[in-house]
């Protein structure tokens, strides 16, 4: 997968030793022909991984991913408009669809993909329901699929060695502050609230005890954090001293926050609320501070349901 | 007539709430979504969970949409509608209208 990132960043990984890959315009920009392109593109891929390796290229990710199915090795190119004649030849096994229907497919009589373009779409989703009508669109040629990469988890990590193997749970809960801290200071995490923590502690016996927080309100608070994970912390029974600590946060979303009430506060906080929105709306300019209303609640038009007033008397 | 309130109107003191944001949606030619751009991919749709269409305010600028519950290959449902009328695809969260207004108070004199 990594070495496939280098190319493009629009990589689906599909199942173990199965990727699908977007190369639009990569030959273009290399000034090659397509056929080219790819022996090349295969060629590097087995040189970087020593492995045996068949790629494809087509119009449509179920035409590539059949031609490579078929091939053992090699590099393969079904050009433009040739993809359902080349389709036509294939054993209806490569058709992503349970192996019973593949078997159905068989005591049919329908041993090729040309076999299933040329009945009606009507005939196949009568016999074989929604199976059907994918497996006749996908032998036809009909491919809306799109390769839809994984997005990638952004894990920030810190680690400390302490200036000397500790048994008491001060020392620990300090050093993880300190690295709370330095982590959220990171500039990936600005604007990020995170879900999970991820703690370990290095003894000197050369062991590593992990501990993992996942936060029921996802937080950039590291006292929040730490409030969490302090009680775990405190509870450890270490059987060697620790001589290293480190925190990994992970499940970054959002930012996230409660909204307190700005309506229920007494009349003294009122006047201090309103002081302070108008002092905000005049540092930066117009209303900033809006309640949500009821404008016509029984409209169908969803718009014209709630509205927004700016908050002031 | 409604009286005074004394309270200046100027820009922004009044803003609406879900505005219907545009979408890029790739739909059958009988109308029905089968692909939606979400963050940055086309995903499919691999179900449509609920449609329905509204039509109003035809006496001036005439509202007719249809609307549809779609479940994207990612999991995510996403509420979405076709404008009609412009031939435009939106993306907006729908809650169900409350009962009918009251109604209006009798006239004076």
């Amino acid at each position: 997968m990594d070495l496939l990132r280098l190319y493009r960043p629009a990589v689906e990984a599909v199942s173990p030793g199965h990727a699908h890959l977007d190369i639009r315009g990569l030959a273009e920009m290399a000034h090659m022909e397509d056929e080219a392109y790819l022996r090349d593109l295969q060629e590097s891929a087995v040189n970087a991984t020593g492995l045996p390796l068949s790629l494809a290229a087509a119009e449509t990710v179920f035409a590539a991913h059949a031609a490579a199915t078929v091939r053992a090795q090699g590099a393969v190119l079904v050009h433009e408009g040739q993809a359902r004649a080349f389709l036509s030849r294939l054993p209806v096994e490569v058709l992503p669809v349970s192996p019973v229907m593949h078997q159905r497919l068989r005591l049919f009589g329908l041993e090729r993909l040309g076999q299933v373009a040329e009945l009606t779409l009507s005939a196949m989703q009568a016999q074989f329901g929604r199976e059907g009508a994918r497996a006749w669109e996908l032998a036809n040629g009909r491919d809306d699929a799109r390769i839809v990469p994984k997005p990638e988890e952004v894990r920030i990590s810190e680690e400390v060695d302490l200036p000397a193997p500790a048994a008491l749970s001060e020392p620990l809960i300090a050093g993880t502050r300190a690295l709370l801290q330095r982590a959220l200071e990171r500039g990936e995490l600005k604007g990020h609230s995170l879900r999970r923590l991820d703690w370990r502690l290095g003894l000197e016996s050369g062991e590593q005890l992990t501990r993992r927080c996942v936060f029921r309100e996802p937080t950039d608070d590291p006292a929040r954090m730490l409030f969490a994970l302090q009680p775990k912390i405190e509870r450890l029974q270490l059987p060697a001293a620790a001589v290293s600590v480190g925190v990994t946060l992970s499940g970054l979303c959002s930012e996230y926050g409660h909204q307190a009430n700005l309506w229920q506060v007494g009349p003294r906080r009122y006047k201090e609320l309103l002081e302070a929105v108008e002092q905000l709306n005049a540092r930066v300019g117009g209303p900033q501070v809006f309640r949500i209303v009821e404008v016509q609640g029984w409209s169908r038009i969803p718009e014209r349901q709630l509205g927004m007033v700016a908050f002031g008397p | 007539m409604v009286t005074n309130s004394g309270t200046a109107a100027g820009d922004g003191r009044f803003r609406p709430l879900n505005e219907p944001s545009p979408a890029a949606v790739e739909a059958t030619p009988r109308g029905a979504p089968k692909a939606m751009l979400w963050r940055g991919s086309y995903q499919r749709v691999v179900a449509v969970h609920d449609t329905w269409r509204i039509d109003d305010e035809w006496w001036r600028d005439e509202i007719a949409r249809r609307y549809f519950v779609v479940e994207l290959e990612s999991g995510r449902r996403v509420t979405i509608f076709h404008d009609l009328v412009r031939d435009l695809w939106y993306q907006q969260t729908y809650e169900a209208p409350k009962a009918a207004a009251p109604m209006g108070r009798k006239r004076a004199g």
